[in-house]
């Protein structure tokens, strides 16, 4: 697992988990809040077939937090208005750069890799339901 | 606004505010989550005409404005323009995303099949009870996540589809600077990513009809969920920051002589836009194939082929500013037009 994995895994767990751990690193361990939760946006390039080329789709609405963990920074962006738990995400961040309670966000990490896939499963199963079979024609 | 310096004013101004509030009745909406589920089009083509991808702002702005969407379109617009840019996320590519519907019109058999996904083109538009026919799903754990290069890839492997000279270094922005005639490529097909919805559907409807000649085959239409990446700032490694929805459309026309080796090769035509929204992803995409591909029209009027027509009036937001701003008291400026038209008349008496 790389700790590049946490940012979007971690969305896929039950926030209250994130929320819990992180509280927890931070009774224990000295956390500062280097740039709060701000709404920012990202532009998004699009890859253009018709000449090989790229432009601009779009914009996407995000948020991002930056702390430091002893030392160590943590970082944590998420798509959209939510501000609560993207800073539990970057203490976590931090927390792993750090070395700190890092069983306990791989298995966070593992949790929410599997609620992903299931719910890709599922999404999939109801998609492929509406193959078009030509055979039977 | 001008009625703010008329006495009485501010209070007509904000009783009409009240007024306002109580004819879309806030009290009564539905809760936002449950507007994201049952209307996920309209607020689809918020995202997609605010150029801003926010599902939480667009089911705000579709409560805000009373379900009209070009003006909540208007307040993803405004929000975007209040927010620091973090930076570019990584390039998305239809080849990569998680697929949730996928039709070609130009082949039967394509790589990772046809897949119908949820729509309404198999609905009957009629308002009787249509019961679902309660089949099950079965074997989801054997399913897998369906990706699937585009169908025209086969034809540019055999070197029959026409690739558009590239001579942008780096795309253009038209929300930061937009650009002088002649347009950049990158720039037309921004412009028209964010464009108006029935705007685009109707200058692409132009060319269909016969004021131009783009009547395309649909190649590879598609919806699905696009990943979103970023660079850690402190590890410089790719990271996932979520999923978007997004539709993608490759349309072919007809074949062209291609200037680099004067070999005839079929233009093609794209469309991609925020969101799912089929219907404006093609009407992308036949703009795309008129304004970059030599047509024939009726009385030399192909209006879809001209880029100066397209860039500048597709823009919904814009177009409605323009257009509402008729409302504001132009009461001078009007004074002025009868003062002309007294001495024009008194002239011609004379």
């Amino acid at each position: 697992m790389n700790r590049e994995d946490l940012n979007f895994y971690l969305q896929q767990t039950e926030p209250e988990q994130i929320i819990k751990l992180s509280t927890k690193i931070q009774a224990q361990h000295n956390v500062e809040t280097l740039q709060r939760p701000v709404a920012q946006t990202l532009l998004l390039p699009v890859n253009d077939p018709v000449n090989h080329g790229k432009f601009y789709g779009g914009e996407i609405l995000v948020v991002s937090v930056i702390v430091r963990v002893n030392q160590c920074e943590g970082w944590a962006m998420t798509m959209d208005t939510e501000q609560d738990t993207v800073f539990h995400m970057a203490v976590l961040d931090g927390a792993w750069a750090s070395g700190i309670e890092q069983r306990a966000i791989a298995e966070l990490v593992r949790s929410g890799k599997n609620n992903h896939h299931n719910r890709c499963c599922k999404e999939a199963a109801e998609v492929n339901a509406t193959r078009v079979n030509f055979d039977l024609m | 606004m001008s009625y703010v310096a008329i006495k009485g004013g501010t209070d007509a101004i904000n009783a009409s505010k009240r007024l306002f509030e109580k004819r879309i009745q806030p009290e009564k909406q539905l809760p936002e989550k449950d507007l994201l589920t049952t209307l996920p089009h309209s607020c689809d083509r918020i995202i997609a005409e605010g150029a801003l991808y926010s599902d939480a702002l667009a089911v705000k702005a579709l409560l805000r404005s009373g379900g009209d969407l070009l003006e909540a379109a208007f307040y993803l617009r405004a929000h975007r323009s209040t927010c620091r840019r973090a930076g570019i996320a990584k390039e998305i590519n239809s080849d990569d995303i998680r697929i949730t519907r996928r039709i070609s019109s130009a082949f039967k058999d394509i790589d990772g099949g046809q897949i119908l996904g949820p729509s309404c083109d198999y609905i009957i538009r009629l308002f009787q009870v249509q019961s679902s026919d309660g089949g099950k799903i079965s074997d989801i754990a054997k399913t897998s996540v369906i990706r699937a290069p585009s169908a025209l890839n086969n034809l540019r492997d055999r070197d029959m589809v026409l690739l558009l000279e590239n001579t942008e270094g780096e795309a253009v922005d038209v929300s930061r600077q937009f650009p002088l005639p002649p347009y950049p490529r990158s720039a037309l097909m921004q412009v028209m990513s964010r464009g108006e919805t029935g705007s685009m559907l109707a200058f692409a409807y132009t060319s269909m009809r016969g004021y131009g000649d783009v009547h395309p085959t649909i190649g590879d239409l598609r919806t699905g969920m696009a990943a979103i990446s970023f660079t850690h700032p402190f590890t410089d490694g790719k990271v996932k920051i979520g999923e978007i929805r997004t539709t993608f459309c490759e349309t072919v026309g007809s074949f062209q002589r291609d200037p680099k080796d004067g070999k005839l090769r079929l233009s093609n035509g794209f469309g991609f836009c925020l969101g799912h929204n089929e219907t404006r992803a093609i009407s992308m995409s036949i703009l795309d194939l008129a304004i970059h591909n030599q047509g024939y029209s009726m009385g030399g009027a192909d209006i879809a082929a001209n880029p100066e027509i397209i860039i500048n009036h597709i823009d919904g937001i814009e177009s409605m500013g323009f257009t509402n701003h008729f409302k504001l008291p132009h009461y001078v400026t009007f004074q002025a037009d009868l003062h002309v038209l007294d001495k024009a008349r008194s002239s011609c008496s004379d």
